[in-house]
């Protein structure tokens, strides 16, 4: 096996479990870590070189000889010196770099940005990721995975078709999408098809869609289960990730309570949510559930900081026959405890950070969801210059190659998914979605470098 | 669309000199101006230049495609280039190149010019063919190569 130079910045939850995976692997791995304790603790249980020290200081990194590795994954709880250590690690020679945040709204709306100024290869935020997770078991499964482009303004979502999807069993181009979206890519088995109007999906196959955020959520709605079939979802606890999935699922028409346990905070989440109900209480006070009926919820969903608090109330809202409880766990060293219980729906997003780079590094290093399959396809964002041959010329008049779909374009503040009569500018951004044999006209109808 | 009708056997040019990559763009422009396709054989060099800096045109197979628009032009104009060796191109797959097209259209046509291009990467597209016609010494044996194929 071709061993591999790893450093990993932090060795918390998701530090210590890929240490011991990727050391397991037989790699080659260094551990950076501040606090003596936890140091010891991966001393005795990892076959890792320990560095102590800041991961933000220059001769902490040197001491872990980022300059050759192959990847560096700052990934401590402490975001700042995330972004700092990766920036000055790719400046030592470090070949790659993860960076853990905590919010999602860094990878949602920012993460060109990010990437660019911290030289970052994989931003990774840890409420992204479980939003996602939450929100694909309620939905039924089927978002695979959520990508943002252009500033967040242009949503890419990978959705599997089930057998009653309007989707399937007919023409694209029979099929009337809502506006501003675009089927880009279909995945069926091995293969990978960028679809031109005749191509028809079919059940099973995962269809890769762009469209502007704010309209995306119509297009789920057409294709996955119905707001009346996925029922009253209850959310306890009101923080960053509970407002993601409140948000979400809002636009679904969703019918949503939220359960929060401080008073300040009811107050604003009930002036963000106004069609929402909102419950200031505790999650975990059984006399409150049983007052506001939470057991005619369809789901339950514990997204409180606080484990003690989650698994409680899980316990709670499986006891009054709620059919579906999902629960967040922080520490993920406890969840499989908690399956043990009967919470068979937990998860952890530390957990998921993990899995996400093991994910990353198995693709070879691409960071898009879109490049799987050894990279069949790609995701290629493009400015367009004066010498630009795509400039001045319609859709229509392009008629690109199948393999080759013009997903969206970005003019000014503005981003729409184009159709035939739309024209392309000087100085718009298009993201393409190219097959790996047209990615030569691409370098000719849109030259440059990645936008 | 068809390659072999927007060129002549006297627009391919076998044999051309050069070891890089702006010594063959310099040899190929000379040849089409002293065809008498077009007048200014330096104003095209130097607009071809000026697209291969913003990336390169080497589009892989060994293939590279260097283009522009020139004022006063009638329709477009398609040549074809082939080197005696094989010359780096930072094409995106590395490898050298030794077919050129050169796409010279007029700049009040951008969908004609872009269509050109499409088509050319799409005959690139079909084993064998690049590797078939750099073997060929005749100028209309290599004409004859491009076509009849309708490329959309």
């Amino acid at each position: 096996m071709d061993r591999k130079r790893y450093v990993v910045m932090g060795a918390g939850q998701v530090g210590f479990q890929l240490a011991r995976s990727l050391s397991q692997e037989g790699h080659d791995v260094s551990v950076i870590e501040l606090d003596p304790e936890i140091r010891n603790q991966v001393e005795e249980a990892l076959d890792v070189r320990v560095v102590p020290g800041n991961g933000a200081e220059v001769q902490v990194l040197e001491a872990a000889e980022v300059g050759d590795c192959d990847l560096f994954m700052a990934v401590s709880s402490r975001e700042e010196a995330n972004l700092a250590a990766s920036l000055l690690a790719k400046r030592l020679g470090a070949k790659r770099s993860v960076v853990r945040v905590e919010t999602a709204a860094h990878e949602a709306s920012h993460r060109k940005l990010y990437q660019d100024v911290f030289h970052v290869d994989l931003l990774l935020s840890t409420q992204l990721l479980a939003t996602t997770r939450i929100l694909n078991r309620i939905r039924g499964h089927n978002t695979v995975a959520v990508e943002y482009f252009a500033g967040g303004k242009v949503q890419l979502r990978k959705i599997t078709l089930g057998q009653s999807s309007e989707l399937t069993h007919r023409a694209l181009k029979d099929i009337e999408l809502p506006e501003a979206s675009l089927v880009v890519a279909l995945y069926r088995g091995d293969e990978l098809i960028i679809p031109s109007g005749d191509d028809r999906p079919q059940p099973g196959d995962e269809a890769l869609i762009v469209g502007e955020t704010e309209t995306i959520s119509r297009f789920e709605r057409m294709l996955t289960s119905q707001p009346e079939k996925i029922g009253n979802v209850v959310i306890a606890g009101g923080g960053p990730i509970g407002v993601l999935v409140a948000q979400s699922l809002a636009a679904l028409n969703v019918e949503i309570r939220i359960i929060e346990k401080d008073k300040k905070r009811a107050v604003e989440l009930a002036a963000r949510f106004p069609k929402t109900e909102v419950l200031h209480g505790d999650a975990t006070d059984l006399a409150l559930l049983k007052a506001e009926r939470v057991d005619r919820a369809h789901f339950f969903v514990a997204l409180s900081g606080h484990d003690e608090t989650n698994l409680m109330a899980s316990l709670l809202a499986q006891e009054l026959g709620i059919p579906q409880v999902i629960a967040l766990v922080h520490r993920a060293e406890t969840s499989h405890l908690w399956r043990r219980l009967g919470l068979l729906k937990v998860l952890s997003p530390r957990a998921l950070a993990n899995e996400r780079i093991h994910e990353y590094i198995d693709n070879g290093y691409n960071p898009n969801i879109v490049s799987l399959r050894r990279g069949a396809a790609q995701v290629i964002e493009r400015r367009l210059y004066p010498a630009s041959p795509a400039a001045g010329v319609t859709l229509a008049e392009m008629s690109p190659p199948r393999g080759l779909i013009v997903g969206a374009v970005v003019r000014g503040s503005r981003v729409f998914v184009p159709r035939g009569r739309d024209r392309l500018e000087v100085g718009d951004v298009v993201i393409l979605f190219v097959r790996e044999e047209e990615l030569g006209t691409v370098q000719l109808l849109f030259p440059g470098r990645d936008a | 669309m068809r390659l072999d009708s927007l060129t002549r056997p006297d627009l391919v040019f076998p044999g051309l000199p050069g070891t890089d990559a702006s010594t063959l763009l310099r040899a190929l422009a000379t040849e089409v101006a002293d065809s008498g396709a077009i007048t200014d054989g330096d104003t095209l060099y130097e607009r071809l230049l000026e697209r291969e800096e913003l990336s390169s045109t080497g589009i892989g197979r060994g293939v590279a495609v260097p283009h522009c628009k020139l004022r006063k032009l009638d329709q477009v104009l398609l040549a074809i280039g082939i080197s005696d060796r094989a010359v780096d191109f930072a094409a995106i797959d590395k490898k050298p190149v030794r077919l050129f097209f050169l796409v010279v259209s007029p700049d009040d046509q951008p969908a004609a010019h872009l269509k050109v291009l499409a088509a050319i990467s799409k005959w690139v597209q079909t084993e064998r063919r690049v590797e078939r016609i750099v073997e060929l010494k005749d100028r209309q044996e290599i004409f004859d190569l491009l076509g009849p194929e309708e490329l959309g």
